[in-house]
Formats: structure tokens, sequence, C-alpha cells
């Protein structure tokens, strides 16, 4: 006993020494990379370290090639997660830390409200045109262009097994009435749910009402929302109840049951692969997921279901770049000209491929990009689903709302809330969020000349185009 | 007496049968872990609750270098030990003091201390990250341990005070008579008989402070400084998770906490039986 | 001995000092600043915070949601408390006996606590999961299919189902701390009431439990206040608050408002509440475990 008692402290001292040892020669270790060495500029470049290995090492590639070639040395940060770049771009600016250029994501919106983000118009005229307009409206609002999108562009699809289809000779539908009909054969052949949702997540809920409302509000979703979020429209209009109504019948009529709401996305996966669902509704990078999850069945898309029997109505769906290259509107002025200039040396075809083909773009954001030959969906997506796909509408309304609208969607669909009560409540959530928050959606309206002009970048900058 | 050895030999029984259902169910999780990070891609989805069919060790190397761990191992370890290297001696004294001196303010400092159990921590984020930045912290190790000591403490003081609350006044008393002055004696009479509680604190805070991720993730902008968790988002993503990655680099982090524990519960439970009044 | 007083009084308030001021730079100083940001309408990166008053205040009492919370929390709280404590005074009881291979469950107890939650919170929705889930399938096996739930997508059993994995992701660290007190009780006090004909429950009334007082009542705090401080990352991972905000609690709900929604001053204002409750529900906590252990 004796003896045991005496190694105890020793471990302790041996903590207590290392600890102190290190904690007194790190001390001075925060400002160490403050020195610049390039002889031209020195920028910093922030991404977050969730994204694929292949797609960092692009970065870093084009970036060393940049430093070289325009004797400016780019500092590359990759940290956090994706949904953290606005408390990261944040904390940047009150420590005064460098951060010059950074990958924005859903939150863009957000970093233009609060001044943190340069418009980039004055910058970009040079070279706009590389980007297909797709993927540069989610960046532009109140007339101008925040951010450059550098990545693959996002939209919706519902992904189904393709083979079990063939077995129970199902044709991929069209309309919601062939969807019920579909998922009537799979349930009674199968045994299984037909369509699996990621539920839990709270993020994607609002991908059905998009898919609803975009025929509801006759092709004119985008508007319809910024008309609610300025006030000019309630958002228990027939349209929106309508679109609400259109998701209850989804499990009314079997297609999905509440299984969906304790399913991630991975399990929805899992599930999909095991040919424990046939379908499930999806962002589209999640083909390529689904490709490494190695399902034993050939996969197959189609669009959200005609809700509506019109035929000008077309199928909108949800879209939006996955990466948005902005300029901090705190980095240095003698910076802003190499910042921009870096915009342009990455978005140049020889840039742009060596960031963008590692991750095999399903579609590219920069036109010069080929779409990637690895996945014989592609074409489809690029020529039916593109042509179809609006901004997410939760890109454009504040999280409260996409908190309400996903209640909203919950409820009917398995809570047996009425659609118009649904409806009422996310209005409701909105006037709370104007009283409580001062919200406003056309904040760049009331804006001065002295907050225009931190922001935006200044015209008559010699941008070389490549 | 019979009947005693009866009821005893049911007892017996009962306990291992409890024992055996508590091993299986904690052990499953780490079995889990670890054969996820040896499947490949494919099959962590086509087999999610077998044994790997192959074993892809890759998954190790490939996730200590693209999570950088290496670097990382070393920021957590000086982290965590530069934490512990305050934690311990501040909640020691503190509790020492508040345990076993009458002072005026005494009762004041222990509830003003015993209040800091009840902040949530994720939600002062912002005012702390200002005060680390005033303080020319932010960006550095320095920084990250400081702020985790002061959240550690006040469990530990609490802890450390309810033990040497415990301890005989006599002892110390002798201690004193001895001719220690009042640290003289703390420090050889006292504090080893607190052991538990500084083991305690060893085992509770040290793994909270080496799994810490929101902390480190708002103080940290450099790479180079990066802690573990911090680590673990380079496998996750918007899009999903790389699962065998993941499962890889989480056994990789959790490791040395296991070893830590298998080396400190033997001296933790050793030193306790060698009890305090029995000394 | 005027001076020896007041050298013992200097020495405390010097003992005292280093975990006063860190507790103050670190806890008290940023909670003051959270309680004035609360004051104030502000988004989190705004140069400016607009003041508010106590309209923050006001709109949280009229956010449904955040009640709704706090009451999760609070059953949460007491559920979690209740079951870690008592399981693991009884596991801990348990392996001060004389068992082989207690060293192995002694290990294995503790091994949910050192695991990061992100894992444990995957190994968890999966075993739960309603198309593929372990349980569901062992239940179908053994027969008892009336019993297979869904297990996090009901909202009248998700709570419960969260609160089963935070008492099994803890109770190992309940056992540790328990196990060492129980055996810093001295053999003889034991022996001594045996002798006197005293019965076992008698014996863990009258000797173990005012003799585990410390360690029990430091126990008890930590589930507690760990339940209404600490349990974000587990909540958050394994359900996110849902399905329809039956396993919402307090911090998932403020963490929302704050760094998602950027209601900062609302945000604050909620957490300004929740640390009153906790610290009301701790004061009664000690209050009442020291009355137990005769006002130490």
């Amino acid at each position: 006993m004796k003896r045991k008692s005496t190694k105890f402290p020793r471990t302790v001292g041996l903590i207590l020494t290392t600890g102190l040892l290190s904690f007194g020669t790190l001390a001075a270790c925060g400002d160490g990379d403050g020195a610049a060495t390039g002889g031209g500029c020195q920028l910093t470049f922030l991404a977050s370290a969730d994204r694929p290995q292949a797609e960092q090492d692009g970065w870093k590639e084009v970036l060393a090639e940049f430093s070289s070639e325009y004797d400016c040395e780019v500092t590359a940060e990759f940290q956090g997660a994706w949904d953290e770049i606005t408390q990261q771009v944040t904390a940047a600016q009150i420590a005064h830390e460098p951060i010059d250029l950074f990958i924005t994501s859903t939150a863009t919106r957000d970093l233009a409200k609060a001044g943190l983000i340069m418009s980039l118009d004055n910058c970009i005229a040079g070279f706009e045109d590389r980007f297909i307009d797709s993927a540069m409206e989610p960046y532009n609002f109140g007339s101008k262009q925040w951010a450059v999108p550098m990545s693959s562009t996002d939209t919706s699809a519902i992904v189904y097994n393709a083979d079990m289809f063939k077995e129970l000779g199902i044709d991929p539908p069209t309309t919601y009435e062939e969807l019920v009909a579909a998922g009537k054969t799979i349930r009674d052949a199968k045994g299984i749910v037909p369509m699996l949702h990621q539920g839990s997540s709270p993020w994607y809920w609002g991908m059905w009402f998009f898919g609803a409302f975009g025929q509801e509000s006759g092709n004119q979703s985008v508007q319809r929302t910024e008309d609610f979020l300025k006030g000019e429209r309630r958002f228990d209009s027939p349209e929106e109840i309508a679109a609400l109504a259109d998701l209850a019948k989804f499990t009314e009529d079997g297609l999905l049951d509440q299984t969906t709401m304790a399913t991630d996305l991975e399990g929805m996966r899992a599930a999909l692969v095991q040919g424990k669902t046939a379908m499930i509704y999806v962002l589209t990078p999640e083909l390529i997921n689904l490709r490494a999850a190695g399902p034993d069945f050939e996969i197959g898309i189609f669009q959200f279901p005609r809700v509506l029997s019109d035929p000008a109505i077309r199928q909108e769906v949800g879209g939006g770049p996955e990466n948005g290259l902005a300029i901090a509107s705190f980095t240095e002025p003698d910076n802003l000209e190499a910042a921009c200039q870096l915009v342009e040396y990455v978005s140049r075809p020889g840039g742009a491929a060596s960031i963008l083909e590692p991750i095999e773009p399903l579609v590219p954001s920069v036109k010069s990009v080929p779409v990637t030959q690895t996945e014989p969906l592609a074409p489809q997506l690029n020529s039916q689903f593109i042509p179809n796909t609006v901004e997410f509408l939760d890109w454009i309304w504040p999280g409260q709302i996409n908190d309400a609208v996903r209640d909203a969607i919950t409820g009917v669909m398995f809570d047996g809330v009425d659609p118009a009560e649904a409806a009422a409540a996310v209005q409701e959530a909105f006037d709370r969020l104007v009283a409580e928050e001062d919200y406003q959606f056309d904040w760049w309206a009331d804006w001065d000349g002295a907050q225009w002009a931190k922001v935006e970048f200044p015209s008559g900058m010699k941008i070389e185009v490549g | 007496m019979r009947q005693r050895g009866l009821r005893g030999g049911i007892g017996r029984v009962g306990a291992y049968g409890v024992m055996a259902v508590c091993v299986v169910t904690t052990l499953f999780p780490l079995i889990w872990m670890v054969s996820g990070a040896l499947k490949s891609g494919q099959e962590f989805y086509s087999n999610i609750w077998g044994l790997p069919q192959d074993l892809t060790w890759a998954n190790f190397a490939r996730a200590w270098a693209e999570g950088g761990l290496g670097q990382k191992f070393a920021n957590s370890i000086i982290v965590t030990a530069g934490t512990m290297a305050i934690v311990l001696p501040v909640t020691s004294l503190a509790g020492y003091a508040l345990a076993s001196i009458e002072f005026p303010g005494r009762r004041a400092v222990y509830v003003y201390l015993l209040l800091g159990i009840m902040v949530p921590f994720g939600v002062i984020a912002i005012p702390v990250f200002t005060v680390v930045v005033q303080l020319g912290l932010l960006n550095t190790l320095p920084g990250l341990i400081l702020v985790y000591s002061a959240q550690s403490l006040p469990l530990g003081v609490f802890l450390m005070r309810s033990f040497f609350a415990s301890i005989p006044r006599e002892l110390e008393e002798a201690g004193l008579v001895d001719g220690c002055t009042l640290l003289g004696a703390f420090f050889r009479v006292v504090l080893p008989l607190a052991k538990p509680g500084l083991v305690t604190q060893l085992i509770f805070t040290g793994t909270t402070v080496w799994n810490e991720y929101f902390m480190a993730s708002i103080l940290l902008h450099r790479e180079a400084l990066q802690t573990l968790p911090l680590g673990l988002v380079t496998f996750t993503s918007k899009n999903g998770i790389e699962f065998p990655e993941l499962f890889a680099a989480s056994a990789i982090v959790t490791a040395p906490l296991v070893i830590l524990y298998l080396i400190a519960q033997r001296q933790f439970i050793a030193g306790l039986s060698a009890g305090a009044v029995k000394g | 001995m005027f001076t020896l007083q007041r050298r013992r009084r200097l020495t405390a308030w010097a003992m005292c000092a280093p975990a006063v001021m860190l507790a103050t730079g670190f806890i008290f100083y940023p909670l003051a600043r959270g309680a004035w940001i609360s004051l104030h309408q502000w988004d989190g990166f705004s140069a400016a915070m607009k003041w508010f008053g106590l309209r923050n205040y006001a709109n949280v009492a009229a956010d449904g949601i955040f009640w709704r919370a706090l009451g999760n929390t609070l059953i949460f709280a007491i559920a979690v408390t209740v079951a870690k404590n008592v399981l693991g005074m009884f596991l801990a009881t348990l392996l001060n006996r004389r068992l082989v291979g207690r060293g192995l469950f002694r290990t294995a107890t503790f091994l949910p606590v050192v695991m990061s939650f992100v894992v444990v919170g995957i190994l968890w929705s999966w075993i739960f999961n309603p198309t593929f889930g372990l349980l569901d399938s062992g239940l179908r096996m053994l027969g008892l299919d009336a019993w297979v739930q869904g297990w996090l997508s009901d909202p009248r059993i998700a709570l419960g189902s969260v609160i089963a994995v935070d008492v099994w992701k803890w109770t190992g660290f309940h056992v540790v701390v328990l196990l060492a007190g129980l055996q810093t009780i001295p053999a003889e006090l034991l022996e001594a009431a045996a002798i006197d004909g005293a019965s076992k429950p008698q014996i863990f009334r009258k000797i173990t439990l005012p003799q585990m007082m410390p360690v029990l009542s430091f126990s008890v705090l930590m589930s507690l206040t760990g339940a209404f401080v600490s349990n974000y990352d587990l909540v958050y991972v394994m359900t996110g608050g849902g399905p329809r905000h039956a396993t919402e609690v307090a911090l998932t709900w403020i963490m929302n408002a704050a760094f998602q929604n950027h209601a900062v001053g609302k945000a604050n204002a909620m957490s300004i509440i929740l640390f009153v409750c906790v610290a009301a529900a701790g004061a009664l906590q000690l209050r009442v475990m020291m009355a137990r252990s005769g006002g130490r």
C-alpha cells in the first residue's frame, strides 16, 4: 500500500512539470507567424477543414502558383466546419486577424448584412461571365454580387433504386399520383417504407417545401418568398397553405412514415443501400456519397413530382453552389487589389480546373470546367434539373423562419396539424422576428454612403484578366 | 449459516450477471468503433453491425495523415497537461483553505466559486472570446489552457473541499504541532490524503479537455495550433461523414484516454484503500 | 496569537486567490458581460448593440419552445441524476465486493466516459434506427415485436431514449467516484456496527450513507448541473432537438438562437434564465445534502 501511495505524486509531478514547462515555452508562440516574407504582399485565405482532401490540395496548389506568379504570399488556413465560417470570420474581425479571402457557405446574406464582406461588382467586372448564372444568383442580392461560386452546384433530386423499380415494373414517376402508385407497389411487394428523408437533421426539411411551393407559387417561389420577408405577403396565403397540404399527403398516402424523423443522412443512405427503402429525396452531392457506399443495384434520379396538372408549370426545386469565394471587408486596403487578382486567378480555366476537377463536380460553377465523367447521371442533372433549379429558399429566409417552416412541415406530415394553421404559425414566427429582432429583409435599401463605402470594392483597380 | 451461504451464492450469480451485461453494453461501442475503423467505406454501409471482412488498416494511416493528427496530438497533450498543471494545485489550495481555515469571506468565496459550476459555457463563449482577445491570448495554447482551467475549476474546488473537510482535524493539527507551517502541514499531511480527489479531477477534467471542441474552435485559428477534436472535423462535411476514417481517428484520439485511465485507476483505487483514517 | 490569526487569514486568502481570479476572468466576467448583452438587441457581429431593456426577457417569456425546452431539461436533469447515482451506487457496492474480474468490469464501465460524443451519438442513433437498428432487430429476434418502438422518432419516447444514452455514457464515472467513496469508509466502523447486530440496511443508512455524503453530494451535483449545462453535444448529435422539439433542451435551443439565428441578445437572456434555474436547483440540492451530512 505504501509503495503505491508514493507512486502517485510522481505521476502528478511529471504532469505538473511538463505542463508548466510547456506553458512557459509556449506563451510566446501566438505571434510567431506575423512576419511578412513575400516581397510584394501577403494574403490569408480561410476555408473550413471539412472539405475533401483533394479539394484542399487543389486550393493549396493554385494558391501556391498565384504566390509565385504575383509575388504575393498566400497563407491558407483550413479550420472548423462549414457552418462555423460566420463565427470564424466574426472572430477574426474582432481580433484584428488578417483574413483577406474566405470560402462562404449558406450564411452569405448574414455576412453581407453585418458588413463583413465586400461587394465584388467592381472587382469581377472583367471576368464575371466565367461563372454559370444559376450559381452566381444566390450570392447576388440588393443588386450586388457578394461572392463568386467556386464549386459544384447542388440541386435536389429523388434518388431511387432502379433495379427494384424494374423488378416491380415501375417507371420513374412524374406526377404525384404516379409516385403514390409506385409507393403502394413497393410497400405491398417488399414491405418497406417507400421513401426516407434525413428528418433528424433540422436543415433539410425545407427542401420538401421548396419542391411543393415551387409549383404552387406558379414558379414564383423566390419572388413570393422575398415578398413575404418584406412584409408584403402573408405566409398563410393560399399558395403556401396548398404547398403544405401537398406535403401532408406524402404521409397520408404512405410514402413516408415516422421513421424518417429519426433518420440522419448516413442512416438514410444505409437504408437505401441495404434495400430497406426505395427512394430518398436528397441534395445531389449525395450521389457521390451513395456511389462510394457501393450499392449493389443501379440508381436513378427523378424530379420532385408534379403536384399540379398544369403542364406550363415547371417542377422547380431548390439549389445553390457549395462554396462562394468572398473578400473580407476588414482586409487591409492595400491588399484589395491582390485579393481581387486572386479571385480572378483561381477562376481562370487552369486554376478552376485544379480546384474543381478533383471534387468531380456534377454541376461545375465555372464554365470552363467540364462536368464529371465518373457520374453517369451528371448529364441528366445538368440538362433536366439545373434549368428547374432556383435558389434554396432557406438561404433567403432567416434561421427563425427555417425553424418555423420545419415545424410546419413536420406538423402537417406527422402531427395532423392543419396546413392553414401550420402556415399561420410561420407567419406568426415572422411577425415575432420583426418585433423582437427588428428583422429587415432589404437592409441594403437603408444603408448610407458611409456603410457602402466600407464594403464596396473600389473601381479602377488594375486586375489582370488571364 | 446455510441459508446465508445460499443467498450469498445467488447474490454472487446475480452480481456476475449484472457485471456481464454492463461489460457487454460498454465494450460494444469500443469494438464497433475499432471494427468500423477497419472497414472499407463500402462495407460500412452494407455490413453495419458485423466485424470487418477485410481489415483496411490503411484507414488509420489515412486518418493520421489527412487529419494532421501528429501535430494535433502534441497540441492536445500540451493543452491537457497545461490545464491539469493549473487546475490541480489551484483547486487543492482553494479547497483546503475553504475546508480547514476560518477566515472572513470564506462562505462568500465558496458560494462564488460554486456558482461557476452552473454556468453554461457554450453560451458565454462570445464574451470569453473577447476576454482572450483582450489578453492577447487568441491563437495561443496558453489562452485555451487558461479558459479550460477556469471552466474546470469550480467543480474541482467543490470536490477538493469535500475531501479536505472529511479529513480529521487532528491529523492536520498534529502536523502543525510538529512544527510545520500551515502550508507545510498542507503539503506534507493533508494533500496526500486527498489523492482520490486529484485523480478524479485528473480523469474527469482530462477527459473533458481532451475531447473539447467548441472553445478550441473559437480560440485557435491556426492549423499548427489545433487540438485533436478539431482534427476530427476533417472527416465530416455538409454532405456526409467519411466513417472509416472518422472512426479510425476517433480510435486514435480515444486510445490515450483509455491508457490514462488504466494507469490512473490502479493508483486511484489502491491509494484509496490505504485510507485516511487508518494511516 | 493575533499575528498567527492574521497570518492564517492571509494564507487562506492567498490560497483562494488564484481560483477566484481565474473564475472571475473567464467565468463571471463573461457571464456578467452576457447579462449585459441580454439587455440588448444584437446579432453577434454588428459593431453596435441596440439597448433593449428587459424586452429580450419578455420575448423569451413568450417563447413556448424555450419553456418546453426548459421543461425537458428539468426532466432530463432529474432522470439522469437519479439514474446515474442509484445505478452508480448499486454497481459501486457490487464492485466493492471481492469478485473475480471486477478490474475488467471497472474498466469497461468507464469506457463510454472517454469516448467522444460524435461516435457515441452516431452509434446510438444507429442502434435506435428504425430501419436497420440493432435494438429493434434484437427485439424482433427475441419475439418481442410489441416492444419495437420509434425510439428516437416517437415524440413521446425520444427524450427517454436520449436520457438512457446519457446515463449509459456517464454511469461509469459515477461508479468510480462512488467506489472511491465506499473504499474510504473505515472497515472498523462497519465491523463494529455488524458486531452490534445492525442489519445490512441499517448499516447502509446509518454508516455508509453519512460517510459517503461528500462523495455522493459531489456525484449528485455533477450529474445535476451537467444535465443543465453540458448535455448539448449528445442531444445535438443524436436528435438535433427533434422530433418536433421533443428532445429540445435549453442548451440546444439557446445555441440555435445564438449561432444559427443570430439572436444573441435573446440567447443571452435565455442563458441567464437557465443559470438562475441551475443555481436554484444546485443550492437546493446542496442545502438538502448538507443538512443530511450534519451541516458540513
